[in-house]
């Protein structure tokens, strides 16, 4: 019964689609070339230039245009408003990102592969990637953002099982001259930058040289917490303290954190081109606060430092009309150090110092990359394309404990890692346009990690034009993730070393029907994933605890009650459901709309147990209209972004009662356009709205259910903001 | 050991490739921003809005592809136009035949649209240098020239494409339209980046 309401559902969705656009179709000669104008063009999917209809994933381009109109300051911004079936999620440190009903929180973004105009940032050290304002992607420099939504693996290696973002900055004829932006989200934080891009003929080759330099600093807001009361410290035999200079009162919260919520990012991006070769160098640092943890309250040490700077060299050859051969040089180096600072005796020894928690890591990784594309019968209709990849890392990594006062060190150093290795993968793949409907593609990467056996991640895939406009397309995709050198061979003062901890692994089956008339453009999609060996950071038990103090696994000394973790491959979880979009124009560009909604059911499976995955939501999605009132007139947008009630990320048994997060939606009002009198000058304005005013991330010390604190406190939301940019061009 | 055995062939991958590309001849020194297959279908679309397509085409549109002799990236693009060309049954509503040609003179292509009665004519990559001599010859005749490469438009070929935002853009020079007696109407034209 409920299956024949949802199919009536989206045949009723279908038809509407088809009125509306047909009706607009009538009304405008045009509508077929602005169709064709409106089709994405993509390449991440298949790493050939191709419709986004009939790429072999579900596959969405995101415009300059709409990053500006609807006052998008950041990737995750991005993703929230814009996309399909991707959602991040706001954790007051750096943020997680999910997709299509999956997000494994804790995961420090390692489960989507983000590259910059193909080259991966993910770090070196825990594969991790941010999208918040610590991307160090200046939003002004991206021409578009491709999301190619689906495991991804068999061209890419590690880290895409969500799918991949792959961020193509702008070529210097769309960033002619110089530009300078100040743009700040009144009054807490401030963006300044400056860009240029310039064309030039250097030994009678077409060069370009496109860059921007960005500094962001941010100083709140200051967020109020709910009190919360750790009890009496077992160690002390009185209420803890949870401040390094506080009383023993055993409160934590009841004030507005003025120190802990801060970020600041310097970063830069450069591309020069000189005929077919390319030169790519980013480099960013970000810090911020972490202002939700379970030590110290609004201690403005506790927080992460982030260094990343990568360097890369493509060059690319037509050898012939049969083979086309492109060599891509990289490096990219990374360091991390985090700290955290904690008072209670349950978290720092006897409860009469306090501790800061320093994890420092270092990370680096050069390699090449040889691809040949060999086009058999000269007219792109059966491509074969073979590479292969070689990459030489090191990581290296210090976890000390000191007295915060005194410095002096209050646990023996755990060892930490100094690790090198080379990792070698090969990957193939064909595609086949058999007739001018039909379109085939299958591949398969190899990749080989001296801690794992070697992974196979096969994809087949085909798109059918069953009519015109139409696509229809299936896919069988897989992915995996290697465990990062800090997850399987690292320890801390509390994580004792992984055992035996193998790759995450994900196979997906995807149906996608894609029908577009004129400027309107409708997708609807179903899924199937099955995602195994997922690698999370496991508490131990008591017995566990005493055999690792005795097996000298950690140097903690035994202490009744301590907590220490491991990571192990612990669940699976089942994962389908459906997605949808539309989007499009009306008169000639005037009025633009768009709207995606993705319904997903997540099961994570640990043992016999089967739970909901907490903080993914299982309805989630986007809608948007703009008004371009032309080229002196101002352009007016509303977007919207919306989440479904979710678990929070303790809601497995810790309280008495499983916290929730309300459902949330976020709405976006922008004006942006040319000032009157300027027309060098721009500008645009945004005011943003959050209606729920709790998201899904327990936090605070209490992180179980005591008799002075049973229920658990959720993260704060920022709910009303306004930001003011201008961009002067010259 | 073993890894830093490994580390010393992975060294001399990289100086062997190194060595390799930069000894190896270039090809076009840019390359197309718009896949062929897009193109065709644009190209087939918008020549039933010129005006004077028709009365150009006769009963079936020829349609020149060029490429530049010795130039791979040049031949590859023209091959897969053809290719794209033959999976549609009409361009600007006509049936049509393509014509592959390696051509590097400008007065030798002029010739060989005035003799085939030429409807299009598509330049592939690698025509950087010879785009004004193409266009005066071209000037004084029926011909919609066609560019592969975004700059070919504003030194003078009357359509090309560039893709901005990842979409598909359309390019004319409109003075060159004219001359070659091109005339698109005003709702195409607002879809386009228009060059005076």
């Amino acid at each position: 019964m409920k299956l024949r309401h949802t199919v009536a559902g989206w045949v009723l969705v279908a038809g509407c689609f088809n009125l509306v656009a047909v009706r607009s179709a009538r009304a405008e000669d045009t509508s077929a070339l602005e169709g064709l104008l409106s089709e994405p063009i993509v390449s991440s999917a298949s790493k050939q230039a191709e419709d986004a209809s009939s790429a072999p994933a579900l596959s969405t381009s995101l415009t300059a245009e709409d990053l500006r109109r609807y006052g998008i300051r950041t990737l995750a911004e991005a993703i929230d408003f814009l996309s399909i079936a991707v959602s991040t999620s706001d954790n007051l440190n750096g943020g997680e990102v999910g997709a299509r009903g999956v997000l494994l929180t804790g995961d420090h973004g390692s489960h989507f592969l983000v590259m910059v105009d193909g080259y991966a940032v993910n770090d070196p050290l825990r594969g991790g990637s941010t999208l918040g304002v610590g991307a160090g992607t200046p939003i002004e420099l991206i021409d578009h953002i491709e999301l190619i939504v689906g495991p991804g693996s068999v061209l890419y290696g590690s880290n895409a099982m969500f799918g991949l973002v792959n961020v193509v900055t702008k070529r210097a004829k769309d960033y002619d001259g110089v530009h300078v932006i100040a743009e700040s989200a009144l009054p807490i934080s401030m963006r300044a930058a400056a860009g240029a891009g310039t064309t030039f003929t250097l030994f009678g080759q077409a060069g370009e040289l496109t860059t921007q330099l960005e500094y962001y600093k941010q100083k709140g807001p200051d967020l109020f917490f709910d009190v919360e009361n750790t009890g009496v410290d077992r160690f002390t035999g009185r209420p803890g303290r949870n401040s390094r200079d506080g009383d023993q009162t055993g409160l934590w919260g009841g004030a507005r954190a003025k120190n802990s919520l801060y970020a600041e990012s310097p970063s830069a991006l450069l591309r020069l081109a000189l005929g077919n070769t390319e030169l790519h160098l980013q480099a960013s640092y970000y810090k911020h606060g972490s202002p939700t943890g379970t030590g110290d309250f609004d201690d403005p040490d506790t927080g992460d430092r982030e260094t990343r700077a990568s360097i890369g060299l493509n060059h690319r050859i037509a050898v012939s009309t049969l083979l086309d051969v492109s060599a891509r040089a990289y490096a990219t180096y990374y360091e991390n150090k985090s700290a955290f600072v904690a008072s209670r005796g349950v978290l720092c020894p006897f409860g009469t110092v306090t501790c800061n928690y320093v994890d420092s890591g270092k990370a680096h990784w050069i390699g090449l990359e040889l691809q040949s594309s060999w086009d058999w019968f000269r007219d792109n209709r059966f491509v074969t394309i073979l590479g292969a990849d070689a990459r030489q890392r090191s990581v290296a990594s210090t976890s000390e404990t000191r007295d915060i006062e005194t410095g002096r060190s209050l646990y023996p150093a755990a060892t930490g890692l100094d690790n090198s290795d080379v990792i070698l993968a090969a990957y193939a793949q064909q595609t086949w346009s058999i007739a001018s409907p039909v379109k085939l593609s299958g591949g398969a990467r190899v990749d080989s990690d001296p801690r794992f056996k070697p992974v196979v991640t096969p994809r087949i895939a085909a798109s059918w034009n069953p009519w015109a406009n139409g696509t229809l397309k299936a896919s069988y995709s897989t992915a995996f993730r290697a465990p990062s050198w800090d997850e399987t061979d690292n320890s801390t003062s509390r994580r004792i070393q992984a055992e035996d901890l193998r790759p995450e692994k994900v196979q997906s089956v995807d149906v996608n029907l894609e029908h577009h008339v004129g400027a309107h453009r409708l997708i609807i999609g179903g899924f199937y994933s099955d995602w195994n060996n997922l690698v999370e950071l496991a508490p131990l038990s008591d017995a566990e605890v005493r055999n690792a103090i005795r097996n000298g696994q950690t140097k903690v000394p035994f202490t009744p009650g301590i907590q220490l973790t491991q990571y192990r491959n612990t669940s699976n979880v089942t994962n389908y459901g459906l997605n949808t979009g539309f989007e499009g124009s009306l008169h000639s560009g005037f009025f633009l709309y768009g709207f995606t909604l993705t319904g997903a059911i997540a099961n994570k499976r640990t043992g016999d147990s089967s739970t909901r995955l907490p903080v993914a939501p299982q309805i989630f999605g986007n809608a948007r209209v703009a008004f371009v009132l032309g080229d002196q007139l101002p352009t007016l947008a509303l977007a919207t972004h919306f989440l479904g009630s979710r678990p929070a990320d303790l809601s497995n048994g810790q309280f008495t009662h499983d916290p929730f997060a309300r459902s949330q939606m976020e709405l976006r009002l922008t004006l942006s356009g040319d000032a009157p009198f300027l027309k060098a000058l721009s500008y645009r304005a945004m005011v943003n709205y959050a209606v729920a005013d709790r998201g899904a991330y327990v936090v605070g010390p209490v992180t179980s259910s005591i008799p002075t604190q049973p229920t658990a406190q959720l993260n704060p939301i920022d709910r009303f903001r306004t930001t003011l940019g201008l961009q002067y061009a010259f | 050991m073993r890894s830093s055995r490994t580390l010393q062939l992975l060294k001399h991958v990289v100086c062997v490739t190194a060595l390799a590309l930069s000894l190896s001849s270039p090809g076009s020194a840019q390359s197309m921003p718009v896949p062929t297959g897009a193109q065709a279908e644009l190209v087939a679309k918008l020549a039933g809005f010129d005006r004077n397509f028709a009365a150009r085409a006769g009963n079936k549109a020829v349609i020149i592809l060029a490429a530049v002799p010795g130039d791979a990236d040049s031949m590859s693009a023209a091959l897969e136009m053809k290719a794209a060309f033959a999976r549609l049954p009409t361009v600007g509503n006509l049936p049509h035949e393509e014509l592959v040609v390696t051509q590097a003179n400008p007065s030798s292509l002029a010739d060989l649209v005035r003799t085939k009665h030429a409807a299009i004519v598509y330049l592939g990559p690698g025509f950087e240098k010879q785009i004004p001599a193409i266009r005066d010859a071209l000037s004084s005749l029926d011909v919609l020239s066609v560019g592969a490469i975004p700059s070919y438009v504003p030194a003078g070929i009357v359509l090309g494409f560039d893709l901005v935002s990842g979409r598909p853009k359309l390019l004319i020079h409109v003075v060159q339209a004219r001359k070659q007696k091109v005339a698109f109407p005003a709702s195409v034209l607002s879809l386009m980046k228009v060059y005076p």
